[in-house]
């Protein structure tokens, strides 16, 4: 696989949000895996290692968290950026200790979600500042 | 032996008897008297008029026989010489009463004689003998109807007699008339001695009397006033006093002559038997007074000493005294009598004692009981009797309540007097007084809650006397009390917890309902917000396909579509703000320069003029987040209210101060203002005047101000702007702010 292209797991229930991810991340030079469910997503981490994962939080069977925490547990360098609708604080205050890279609020501006595709792929522009989601 | 009481009195009983008896026979005699004097005035008056009656019956005969002898003469029939003088002796010798007769010439010389030779008188010296010279020729010269001579006492009889002349022709008949005879009829009529009878002639003296001895002496009765009096008039019957006796005269005229018939009676003589029975009667009274006098002072003293002696050991016993001994009387039935009352005094004094241990047994036993108990006569208002326990209660003597009418009426509390006092007799009048509660004011001042058990006790128709005990209450009363205390506190208590019950009901039901709103809005969130991304995503893809040299025509609905995706997530965001109430992180907070700070991170819209006062200088405790988000919606709601206006007119007023103990921020704006009629309805969840925006804005402000014990307050004028003030409590410890 050339080094340029980035992979991407997209871990989302919603195949339509999922979808319209992947074709937005199309744009940029990126692999995009899809798992819909925190079970599946697991898995995909063991077969193989992701570049970057964007994680909803609200999923079928393990939730996103429950997901993050056991995918860090054996790749620990695992970039995992997680998303929601609406979550409880606690739950996103435990995503973070966890170790999510951050938490991005649906629905976020397209743009915030590829600055992450854009710092991976060398260089480019900063990420915004996400206000903090309670 | 002794005498007896009966026997006494029986003695004074028949003194004292005799004493009417006696003064009965007085006046019974009195009456006999009156009776018997009466009969004898009227017997003396008869007496005098039947001597009178036969005087004049004696005279007229005479006269009627003098004028037969003179009609026998004048008639001439005796023709034969001395035969006058035989018929003038016939007539002499022939009547018991002629002394003589002669037949009288012109010359008055005795022509014939008529008389009894037997008295010694020759006729022949009589014979012519003249009369010319006698006192009644006189008296009257000239006889022409019969004329009766005074009386005289008769030479030939020595006894009184009188002269009767009757004309006969020229001459006249001439009788000397003896009046013997009515001497010795008067004898007839004077039956009794004690009477005397008398004829007295026209001169007043005596010509006939029962008393012979009075005839000889002619006694003159002139000095006597019947007889005048009778001479000139009537016959009368008066008492005169002779001496030393009383001498009833009773007189009648004779008519004949003009004498008078004179009947004279010893009144003393007369009355001496019935005189002499009153005087017996009048001794007998007079002894019987003096025995019974004497007999009843002896008696009343020997009686009498006994008696006092007795009658002042019994008032001994009156008080108290039951022993006395008294010393034999002399009287059986006084003795009997003193026996008896010392044996009644022994009784009387065993029954008093019984009374007396009875009395004490009472007394002790209304003083055992626990209340006062007394007694009240209603007429007086008197108390007669109140129980010792008086004093232990109230710390009032009984004396006091029986001293003082008004005692009881004086220390009934004020609060219960006109209930109980006023009331009272009224209830009294009308018989219903019974049973009363009220407070009575002790010695020492302090009121004691008593129960009074009243009976009124009747007399006939009006109530006589009071019955009644006081029972101390104090304790029952008292227990009442709290009672009614923790029933009161018990109401407050459970209306308190029932409040708070239903607050806390109300803000369980509440919080369920915005539990489960909240639930649904973050489900229905999440669900709308994956579709919303999708959208957001595609909106993105469209615009990087077209590039914007390209974009054209879909500039504009593709702006819009991104600006309704926003507004989208913008009414889940309020929903979820609104359902989802975090418990507020406090921390101190420089109000000034935290707000400062939040004012700055805003964008605000171009022409808007914002002008700050940060110079409150507090601190409060907040949670800043929540806080930030309150500042925001006031000033988002702020700039569009006043999107209408001109932009020139965009002003907006952000100060913070302190006031009192509270810090403010205040936000005014330029715009429209808020319509009276709306400012209650503008905390109403849902309530809103945008056409967008869901109308949570307030509400989601006022929850969070309420969440830090502060508050927020809209102030309005149509057309002139709208200042909402977000006020916080000021923390105690730092007056000052600083921290």
């Amino acid at each position: 696989m050339s080094p340029d292209i980035t992979r991407v797991l997209v871990v989302e229930d919603d195949r339509d949000f999922a979808e319209s991810l992947t074709i937005a991340l199309g744009t940029r030079k990126c692999e995009v895996e899809i798992a819909y469910t925190g079970e599946d997503a697991i898995r995909m981490f063991h077969e193989r290692a992701y570049d970057i994962a964007f994680m909803d939080i609200k999923l079928p069977g393990k939730n996103g968290v429950e997901s993050l925490t056991e995918i860090l547990a054996f790749a620990p360098r695992a970039r995992i950026v997680m998303m929601t609708g609406y979550s409880e604080p606690a739950l996103l205050d435990q995503a973070r200790r966890a170790g999510a890279v951050d938490v991005l609020r649906k629905p976020f501006r397209m743009r915030d979600l590829l600055g992450f595709i854009d710092r991976l792929q060398g260089g480019g522009t900063q990420p915004p500042v996400l206000p903090a989601i309670h | 032996m002794p005498a007896t009481l009966r026997r006494t009195l029986s003695l004074h009983f028949l003194l004292v008897a005799i004493l009417p008896a006696t003064i009965f026979g007085l006046v019974a005699i009195g009456l006999l008297h009156k009776h018997l004097r009466a009969g004898i005035y009227e017997r003396n008056r008869q007496l005098s008029a039947e001597i009178a009656a036969n005087a004049d019956q004696f005279l007229a005969e005479v006269e009627h026989s003098l004028k037969t002898v003179a009609g026998i003469i004048a008639s001439g029939r005796v023709v034969r010489d001395g035969g006058i003088d035989d018929l003038l002796e016939t007539v002499v010798r022939e009547s018991s009463w002629l002394e003589s007769i002669y037949l009288l010439d012109s010359r008055r010389h005795v022509r014939n004689l008529g008389f009894d030779e037997r008295d010694g008188l020759r006729r022949d010296d009589y014979r012519d003998f003249d009369f010319s010279n006698h006192a009644l020729f006189r008296q009257y010269p000239v006889i022409d109807r019969p004329v009766w001579s005074d009386s005289f006492v008769s030479l030939m009889t020595g006894e009184p007699a009188v002269t009767l002349v009757i004309p006969v022709g020229d001459g006249m008949l001439f009788g000397n008339i003896s009046l013997r005879s009515l001497s010795q009829h008067l004898t007839r009529f004077a039956m009794d001695s004690l009477d005397s009878c008398a004829i007295i002639d026209h001169l007043g003296t005596l010509v006939a009397s029962s008393n012979p001895d009075l005839t000889a002496q002619r006694v003159n009765f002139s000095d006597h006033p019947a007889v005048g009096r009778t001479l000139h008039g009537d016959g009368e019957t008066v008492l005169v006093r002779q001496g030393d006796r009383e001498v009833l005269e009773s007189t009648a005229p004779i008519r004949h002559t003009g004498w008078v018939a004179w009947v004279g009676v010893d009144m003393g003589e007369k009355m001496v038997p019935v005189d002499h029975v009153r005087n017996l009667l009048a001794w007998i009274l007079v002894a019987a007074l003096l025995m019974a006098s004497g007999v009843a002072l002896l008696d009343a003293k020997r009686l009498m000493m006994p008696l006092s002696v007795l009658s002042g050991q019994a008032g001994q016993t009156g008080s108290g005294n039951y022993d006395f001994r008294l010393p034999p009387s002399g009287f059986v039935e006084i003795d009997g009598l003193a026996a008896s009352l010392q044996a009644m005094s022994h009784a009387v004094r065993d029954r008093e004692q019984l009374l007396l241990d009875s009395e004490q047994r009472f007394r002790q036993l209304v003083n055992s009981i626990d209340g006062v108990v007394w007694e009240l006569d209603i007429p007086s208002g008197r108390y007669l009797f109140v129980s010792e326990r008086s004093e232990q209660m109230f710390g009032y003597a009984s004396s006091l309540w029986q001293s003082d009418p008004g005692f009881w009426a004086c220390h009934v509390a004020a609060e219960d007097a006109e209930r109980v006092v006023i009331r009272g007799r009224h209830s009294l009048a009308l018989n219903e007084m019974r049973n009363l509660e009220y407070r009575f004011i002790a010695a020492d001042g302090r009121p004691v809650w008593v129960r009074d058990l009243v009976t009124i006790i009747w007399d006939e128709h009006e109530p006589v006397r009071l019955l009644g005990v006081m029972i101390d209450i104090s304790d029952r009363k008292r227990v009442e009390e709290e009672l009614e205390s923790y029933r009161a506190s018990l109401e407050e208590l459970v209306a308190q917890r029932t409040r708070e019950l239903q607050a806390a009901q109300d803000e369980l039901v509440r919080k369920e309902r915005l539990a489960i709103l909240g639930q649904l809005t973050a489900t229905v969130s999440h669900e709308i917000r994956n579709p919303l991304g999708t959208v957001a995503n595609s909106l993105y893809m469209f615009r990087e396909a077209l590039g914007s040299d390209c974009l054209g025509r879909v500039e504009r609905p593709l702006a819009l579509a991104e600006r309704s995706v926003e507004r989208c997530d913008g009414i889940i965001g309020e929903l979820l703000d609104f359902t989802r109430r975090r418990t507020p992180q406090f921390e101190p907070l420089r109000i000034d320069d935290w707000l400062g700070e939040v004012l700055d991170e805003m964008i605000w819209p171009d022409g808007v003029r914002c002008c700050r006062r940060l110079e409150s200088g507090t601190v409060v405790q907040g949670d800043s987040e929540s806080l930030r988000r309150a500042v925001i919606n006031v000033v988002n709601n702020a700039l569009q209210a006043m999107e209408g206006k001109p932009a020139a007119e965009h002003l907006l007023d952000v100060v913070t101060r302190r006031q009192d103990d509270r810090c403010e921020i205040v936000v005014s704006d330029s715009g429209e203002g808020i319509p009276e009629e709306l400012m209650d309805r503008i905390f109403e969840p849902l309530f809103s005047t945008k056409n967008f925006g869901v109308g949570l804005g307030v509400p989601i402000i006022r929850n969070i101000m309420t969440d830090h014990g502060g508050g927020v307050e809209y102030r309005s004028r149509v057309g002139e702007g709208t200042t909402v003030t977000l006020w916080l409590p000021l923390p105690a410890f730092a007056p000052n702010g600083d921290v």
